[in-house]
C-alpha cells in the first residue's frame, strides 16, 4: 500500500517534470536510441559485415523505431497533454484564419454567458449569501395571522408582548418601527431630519450585533409609561454628523424636542443589514399603556431561537400563544414563524424567475446560433476531416479536436462575458426597480468560478452538434464525390431546422412578453388622471407629533388626543404667503397628493344616521384648502369650491367626486345632501362635485373621494389618526421655472416655522413619471431583449436558407433549366422554411402562455393571454422570417441557371 | 528467429529489467544484451521494447537514470535501481515465485 502511494506520487511528479522538460527529454530519447543502435551495429561489424548492413540489421533487431519512440513518449506520461496542445494550436490557427467568424461567435457567446453570470451574481448575492449575523439560521420572523386568512401580517403590540413573555422557545424576541424625527443639538440648533428606529433593547441580543463603541440600551432604560432618554446612533450618522469622534458617547442631542444621551454607536455592518432603509438613530421602544392596548398591525417581530430548537417547534409554541391571546380577546389569531432569511427573500422569487427566464432565452439563442455556425463550418471542412480520418486519426480524435475548438470559443466568450456581466449589473439591473444589497452585485471569486464552469459547460454543449455530425458522418460518401456536390445529409438539415425552430420559439416568447409590457405602459401613460400636474411643485411639511398633542381621555379604548390648532394655523400662513409669492399663480394645501399618494380609505355615512359597522360605502378622504382644484386643474362639475365661508365656525361642508355622487344619489344633484366621514362623524353639507381623479396611475377602478376643508378639521381624534393632521403638502403652480422660486419658498417656511430644516421641493409630474418608472423599465428592457432575440432568430433563418440555396444551387439550376418558374422556386423555399417556422410558432405561443404568468404582476389593463398582442407578435415573427428567406433566394434567382451549372 | 522463442507475459519485462539492474547500473543496450544472454535467447524481447519499459519504471521512481561515460568514452544513459525499486523487486519476485509454484501445482509439473 505504502509502496503504491510512493509510486503514484513519483509518477505525478515525473509527469509534471517531463511536461516542463519536453524538448530535453525528446533530445535525450533520440541520443539514447541512437547510442543503442550504434552499439548493436558494432557487434555486427565485429562479425564482419559492412557498416551499412550492420546498421540495417541493428534496426531490424530493434523493431520499428518510430513506434518505440511513440511508446516511450506515452510512457513518459505526457502524450495526451501534448496531443491536446497540438489540437489547441491547430484550433487557434483556424481561428486566426477567420477572425470575423471567431469574433462573431465570441461576442454572441459573451452576451449569452455574460447575462447568465450577471444573473448568477444576483442569485449569489441574495439567495446564496447568509444574513450577516452570527448564527443567522436561528433568526426567525414571527408574523401574525387573523381569522382564516393564512397570509402573514405584521404583529400588534399585544401579540409581540405575548410572544415575548409566554413562549419558551426563543432566546430573545424583539420588535422595531421606523419613525422620521428632527435631530438637533442640545440647544436646538443644526436641525436635520433623521430616520430613527424605535426598537426593543432585545434587538441587539436577537441580531447578535453589539455596538462598535459604547453600549446598547437596556430594558431598565425603557420604562413603561415613562420616557426613554438614551439613544444609540449608527456608524453612518456618527461619521456624517460627529466626524467619527469617539467623544460622542455621553453627548446629549435633541430628538423631536426631547433630550437623549448617546450611549453607543452601531457598526457599519448593522445599517447595511437592515432591509434597504438607512437608519440614523436607534431609540428605545417605550411600551406605554396606550401602546400595550394598541391594535395597529405595524410591528415586525424578530426572534432568536434557543440553540437546538427547530422552526416547527417555535411555530407550534408561538401559534399556541397567539390562539390563547385571541381567545382572551375574542378574536381568531395565529402565528407564522419563518426563518428571517427565507422571509426576507420570499418577495425576490418572482423577479429572479423573470430574470432567469430572460437570461436562459438569451443563452438559448446565442447557443443555437453558434451551434448553427459551428455545424456549417464542420460540414464545410468535411474534406479536411476526411483526410485526417484517412491517415489514421480516429473519430474520437476528430471529435476531441472539435470539442477543443468549441471549448476555446466558449473560453473566449467567457472572458468577454465578465464585461457583459459588469455592464448588465451596473447599467441595466442597477437602473431597475429590483432593490438589491450593494454586496450582491460584486463580481467576486465565486462568480469567476461560476463563469469558468458555465463557459466550459457551454463549450461542451456547443461541441456536441458538430461531434454528433462527425460521429455519424459517412466518410465513404465524402471520398466518393467532390466536396461541393455533396448535399447536406437529411439529418443535418433536420438538426439545423430544429435549431432555427428553437430560435423562433424563444424569440416569439420574448416578443409576446415585451408586447404585453409595452401594452401596459401605453395604457398607463394614456390613462386619464383627472387633473394636470405639469408645472405643479410640491413640498411636504411634517409637524412633530410630540409638540402638538395633548392627552384628553380615551375613545373606543384608544387614547384621545387634543389636536393643537397650531399646525393648521402655520399651514394656512405658509399657504397665504405662497399665493402672494411672485411667480406663483395658484397654491393650495392638501394632506395627501392625489395621483401620487392615496388618502386613507374611510367608511362614510349618508344623511344624519350613524355609519354602519360593516358594508358602509367607503371613500378616500382628502383635507384641502380652497384653490386646490384650480391648482391641480381638476374641473368642478357642480356647485362651488371651498372658500372663506368654510371656516371652523361656519356650517360644515364637503365636496365629493363624480363617482361618489353617482353611486350615492344616482342622477340627482347631491348639492345640499348631508354626508358623514367615520374619522369625523359630523354631518357635512355637500357644496360641490369635482371630476374623478385617480389615486395613482395604476389604479384600475376609480375610487370615490371626499374632500373636506382644512379649516374644519376636528379638534380631537384618537392617537392612531393623529398623523393625518400633522402632515401637510403644499402644492403651487408657477409660471416661471418652478425651481426658481425655491429660495423664496424656503424663506417663507423658515419665517413661519423657525428651526425647521429646509423642505424638499419637487415637481409632481416628475413624481408621476417616477411612479411609472418600473413599467417604463420593464417594457424597455423586455423590448430590447425581444428585438435582439428576433434579430438573432432572423439571422438563424437567413443562415439556414442561404446555406440550403448554396448547397442546392445545381438542383435549382436544373429545375429552372427544365422550365420551373420563379414561383415554383419560391414555393420550394417556403416549403422548406414552412415546417420549422410552424413548429417554432407553436412552441413559441406555448412558451409565451407559460411565461407570461411570471410577469402578470407587472401587467396593467391587459391580460396575460391578450389575443391582439399574441397576433401581432406572431405576425412580426413571420415577417422577420420571410425577410430572412427572401434575401438569399433572390440572390440565388439572379444567377443564371447556366452559370450555376458551369460552376460545378 | 526460432520457434522455440516465447513471448513474455504482460508485465514480466519490468520484473526482468529490475532484476537485471539489481546487479549493477547499466545502459539500455547492455540491459538488452544481458537479457538475451541470461535467457539463452529463449525470451522474445524486441530490443526496442525495453525503452518504453525503462521510462515507465523511471516514471514510477523504481529506477533512476543518469548520463555517464561508458567504455571508450562514449556518452550513455545509465539506469540504476532505487530503494523503492529494490522493494518492488523483492515484492514482485516473491509474487512471481508464488504464482509459478501455484500454476505448477495445478498443472502437476513438480
Amino acid at each position: 500500500m505504502w509502496l503504491e502511494l510512493q509510486e503514484r506520487w513519483n509518477d505525478l511528479c515525473y509527469r509534471v517534470r517531463s511536461l516542463a522538460r519536453r524538448d530535453d527529454l525528446e533530445r535525450e530519447l533520440h541520443a539514447e536510441l541512437d547510442a543503442h543502435l550504434d552499439r548493436e551495429a558494432e557487434t555486427y561489424e565485429r562479425r564482419g559485415v559492412t557498416a551499412e548492413e550492420a546498421h540495417r540489421l541493428a534496426r531490424m533487431t530493434f523493431g520499428g523505431i518510430e513506434g518505440i519512440r511513440e511508446a516511450t513518449r506515452v510512457e513518459r506520461g505526457t502524450a495526451l497533454i501534448e496531443s491536446i496542445a497540438s489540437d489547441v494550436r491547430r484550433a487557434v490557427l483556424g481561428f486566426r484564419a477567420s477572425p470575423g467568424w471567431t469574433a462573431a461567435i465570441g461576442l454572441t457567446l459573451a452576451l449569452g454567458i455574460g447575462v447568465n453570470v450577471a444573473a448568477f451574481t444576483i442569485v449569489k448575492g441574495t439567495l446564496l449569501t447568509p444574513l450577516p449575523y452570527p448564527d443567522a439560521d436561528r433568526l426567525v420572523l414571527i408574523s401574525a395571522t387573523v381569522g382564516d386568512d393564512a397570509s402573514p401580517l405584521p404583529a400588534t403590540v399585544p401579540e409581540y408582548v405575548a410572544w415575548r413573555d409566554r413562549t419558551h422557545v426563543f432566546e430573545a424576541v424583539a420588535t422595531a418601527g421606523y419613525v422620521k424625527a428632527d435631530l438637533a443639538a442640545e440647544d436646538g440648533s443644526a436641525v436635520e431630519v433623521v430616520q430613527t428606529l424605535e426598537c426593543s433593547p432585545s434587538l441587539f441580543g436577537a441580531l447578535g450585533i453589539p455596538p462598535e463603541l459604547g453600549r446598547a440600551f437596556t430594558e431598565a432604560e425603557t420604562p413603561i409609561n415613562g420616557r426613554a432618554d438614551v439613544a444609540v446612533i449608527t456608524h453612518g450618522l456618527w461619521e456624517r454628523r460627529f466626524h467619527g469622534d469617539p467623544r460622542v458617547i455621553g453627548q446629549r442631542v435633541r430628538i423631536d424636542d426631547h433630550i437623549y444621551a448617546i450611549v453607543g454607536v452601531m457598526p457599519a455592518s448593522f445599517a447595511e443589514s437592515i432591509s434597504g432603509t438607512t437608519i440614523d438613530v436607534l431609540v428605545p421602544l417605550v411600551l406605554n399603556s396606550n401602546r400595550l392596548k394598541g391594535s395597529a398591525r405595524g410591528w415586525p417581530v424578530i426572534a432568536r431561537l434557543k440553540p437546538g430548537t427547530s422552526v416547527d417547534e417555535a411555530q407550534a409554541d408561538a401559534n399556541a400563544v397567539s390562539s390563547r391571546l385571541g381567545a382572551e380577546r375574542g378574536e381568531r389569531l395565529g402565528a407564522i414563524v419563518r426563518q428571517l432569511w427565507t422571509a426576507q427573500r420570499s418577495n425576490l422569487g418572482r423577479p429572479l424567475a423573470v430574470l432567469g427566464g430572460i437570461v436562459a432565452v438569451v443563452l438559448l439563442l446565442a447557443c443555437t446560433n453558434v451551434s448553427g455556425l459551428l455545424l456549417a463550418r464542420t460540414i464545410a471542412r468535411r474534406a479536411d476531416l476526411f483526410v485526417r480520418w484517412a491517415i489514421g486519426a480516429g473519430r474520437a480524435r476528430l471529435i476531441r479536436q472539435l470539442l477543443i475548438e468549441s471549448l476555446l470559443l466558449a473560453g473566449l466568450g467567457g472572458c468577454l462575458s465578465m464585461a457583459v456581466a459588469w455592464v448588465t449589473l451596473h447599467v441595466w439591473i442597477a437602473r431597475g426597480p429590483l432593490v438589491l444589497p450593494a454586496a450582491s452585485t460584486a463580481l467576486d471569486g465565486r462568480v469567476t468560478v461560476f463563469a469558468v464552469a458555465f463557459s466550459m459547460a457551454v463549450g461542451v454543449l456547443l461541441g456536441l452538434t458538430p461531434a454528433a455530425y462527425v460521429w455519424r458522418a459517412d466518410f465513404g460518401e465524402a471520398r466518393g464525390s467532390s466536396s461541393r456536390a455533396v448535399w447536406e445529409p437529411r439529418r443535418v438539415r433536420r438538426l439545423r431546422g430544429v435549431l432555427v425552430a428553437t430560435q423562433i420559439a424563444a424569440a416569439l416568447t420574448l416578443l409576446v412578453n415585451a408586447g404585453l409590457l409595452v401594452n401596459t405602459f401605453v395604457r398607463l401613460a394614456v390613462n386619464p388622471l383627472g387633473g394636470d400636474l405639469a408645472g405643479v411643485s410640491a413640498f411636504t411639511v411634517q409637524f412633530a407629533p410630540a409638540r402638538y398633542r395633548a392627552f384628553a381621555g380615551s375613545r373606543d379604548g384608544l387614547p384621545l388626543l387634543d389636536i393643537s390648532p397650531e399646525p393648521a394655523r402655520k399651514a394656512a400662513e405658509i399657504w397665504r404667503r405662497l399665493r402672494a409669492m411672485p411667480g406663483a399663480s395658484d397654491a393650495a394645501v392638501v394632506n395627501h397628493v392625489p395621483f401620487v399618494q392615496a388618502g386613507p380609505l374611510t367608511p362614510i355615512g349618508v344623511g344624519d344616521g350613524a355609519i354602519a359597522d360593516a358594508g358602509a360605502p367607503r371613500a378616500r378622504v382628502y383635507v384641502v384648502t380652497p384653490h386646490f382644484f384650480a391648482t391641480l386643474r381638476m374641473p368642478l362639475v357642480r356647485g362651488r369650491d371651498f372658500d372663506a365661508r368654510d371656516a371652523p365656525d361656519g356650517p360644515l361642508v364637503a365636496i365629493v367626486s363624480e363617482t361618489l355622487a353617482r353611486t350615492l344619489w344616482g342622477g340627482r344633484s347631491p348639492i345640499g345632501e348631508r354626508i358623514r366621514v367615520a374619522t369625523d362623524d359630523r354631518p357635512r353639507a355637500i357644496v360641490g362635485v369635482v371630476a374623478d381623479s385617480r389615486v395613482n396611475p395604476q389604479e384600475r377602478a376609480v375610487t370615490p373621494m371626499i374632500y373636506t376643508p382644512l379649516g374644519q378639521q376636528p379638534t380631537q381624534d384618537v392617537a392612531p389618526n393623529i398623523g393625518e393632521y400633522l402632515l401637510m403638502t403644499f402644492v403651487f403652480r408657477t409660471a416661471r421655472d418652478p425651481l426658481a422660486t425655491a429660495a423664496a419658498v424656503q424663506t417663507i417656511v423658515a419665517d413661519v416655522d423657525p428651526g425647521r430644516p429646509p423642505v424638499d421641493i419637487h415637481l409632481l409630474d416628475r413624481d408621476l413619471s417616477r411612479a411609472l418608472e418600473a413599467w417604463t423599465y420593464f417594457a424597455s428592457a423586455m423590448t430590447t431583449f425581444a428585438a435582439i432575440a428576433m434579430l438573432l432568430a432572423a439571422i438563424g433563418v437567413y443562415g439556414v436558407v442561404a446555406h440550403a440555396v448554396a448547397q442546392r444551387a445545381r438542383e435549382l439550376a436544373i429545375r429552372r433549366a427544365l422550365g420551373a418558374g420563379h414561383l415554383d422556386i419560391w414555393r420550394l423555399a417556403f416549403n422548406y422554411v414552412g415546417w420549422f417556422l410552424a413548429c417554432g410558432l407553436v412552441c413559441g405561443i406555448a412558451g409565451a402562455a407559460a411565461s407570461t404568468r411570471l410577469i402578470q404582476g407587472a401587467l396593467w389593463g391587459v391580460t396575460p393571454t391578450d389575443a391582439p398582442t399574441y397576433t401581432i407578435a406572431v405576425l412580426l415573427m413571420i415577417a422577420a422570417t420571410c425577410a430572412a428567406v427572401v434575401v438569399p433566394i433572390r440572390r440565388g434567382l439572379r444567377e443564371s441557371p447556366a452559370s450555376a451549372l458551369r460552376a460545378e | 528467429m526460432t520457434d522455440e522463442r516465447i513471448e513474455l507475459p504482460q508485465g514480466t519485462l519490468d520484473l526482468l529489467i529490475l532484476k537485471t539492474l539489481s546487479l549493477e547500473p547499466m545502459h539500455g543496450w547492455a540491459i538488452s544484451e544481458r537479457l538475451r544472454q541470461v535467457s539463452h535467447a529463449a525470451l522474445q524481447v524486441p530490443q526496442g521494447s525495453i525503452y518504453p519499459a525503462l521510462h515507465r519504471l523511471e516514471r514510477r521512481g523504481l529506477i533512476a537514470a543518469e548520463w555517464g561515460t561508458s567504455d571508450n568514452n562514449r556518452k550513455a544513459k545509465y539506469y540504476e535501481l532505487t530503494r523503492l525499486g529494490r522493494k518492488r523487486l523483492a515484492a514482485e519476485s516473491d509474487q512471481w515465485a508464488k504464482l509459478t509454484t501455484a500454476v505448477g501445482l495445478v498443472l502437476d509439473l513438480n
